[in-house]
């Protein structure tokens, strides 16, 4: 059990460090900006324009 | 070598992972009105499974059985699919942009589509190898392509046909599913 609660713990710690860093990660200069995104139906993205913007 | 030519014409096209086991129905529907798209979502996920199948192989027989809690396998291969997502998304914005550039957006859509998942619990359900795990993160994801890029075509010309107005729209895409389903049943005794 406690092995399953350590294991949990280190991933979700992995979770937030990558998620972080993928954050702070600048994106290419000459990249289209994603968060204006209507690729896709997924309501979930989050590159998804919200419908009130 | 025979075994494993015969593990991907089936995961590919007669156990489709798409039409025959269900999975990723939600980029299907959501990502096939143009080609491009879909085939950019293609290749996404080509990239995404094949190197989370064999992470999630390793994390299983390295980690999880050896320590005897296997029943954390489907909140672990969650978290690891996640977690691999962020990181490939940062390694492609700062070593690859014009990769990222072409699938940028596409990356954290591969968080919520459960054939990553499904191929990562698959691998292990069915007993497989670590080659064999690896032809299958290759298999089921190329059979996901093709068969997006095929009924976004589909989708594509349905656009311009006369269609009747209660069948426009979603109706007619998933009775065209239905039929690309029915297609590749015909080839389902090609491969055990």
């Amino acid at each position: 059990m406690i092995y399953a609660i350590i294991l949990f713990v280190v991933l979700l710690i992995i979770y937030i460090g990558s998620f972080l860093l993928n954050k702070r990660t600048p994106r290419p200069k000459d990249c289209p900006d994603f968060k204006a995104c209507h690729g896709c139906a997924n309501m979930l993205c989050t590159h998804r324009k919200k419908e009130s913007q | 070598m025979m075994k494993l030519f015969a593990l991907f014409i089936s995961l590919t096209f007669v156990h489709n992972v798409v039409l025959s086991k269900f999975y990723a129905i939600c980029p299907l529907m959501g990502l096939s009105k143009k080609p491009k798209n879909a085939l950019n979502m293609g290749l996404a996920v080509i990239f995404v499974i094949f190197i989370s199948s064999i992470v999630t192989w390793l994390i299983y027989y390295y980690i999880l059985v050896p320590l005897k809690i296997t029943y954390m396998d489907l909140i672990t291969f969650i978290m690891v699919i996640a977690s691999l997502v962020q990181f490939l998304e940062m390694f492609l914005k700062k070593y690859a942009p014009d990769i990222y550039k072409a699938m940028g957006v596409y990356l954290p859509l591969i968080t919520t589509n459960c054939a990553v998942l499904g191929v990562a619990l698959d691998n292990i359900s069915a007993s497989y190898t670590l080659i064999e795990a690896m032809v299958a993160g290759i298999a089921v994801p190329l059979g996901f392509t093709i068969v997006i890029y095929v009924f976004a075509l589909i989708r594509e010309r349905l656009s311009y046909a006369d269609v009747p107005q209660s069948f426009k729209g979603a109706p007619i895409a998933l009775i065209t599913a239905g039929v690309m389903a029915c297609a590749l049943m015909g080839i389902a005794g090609i491969v055990k």
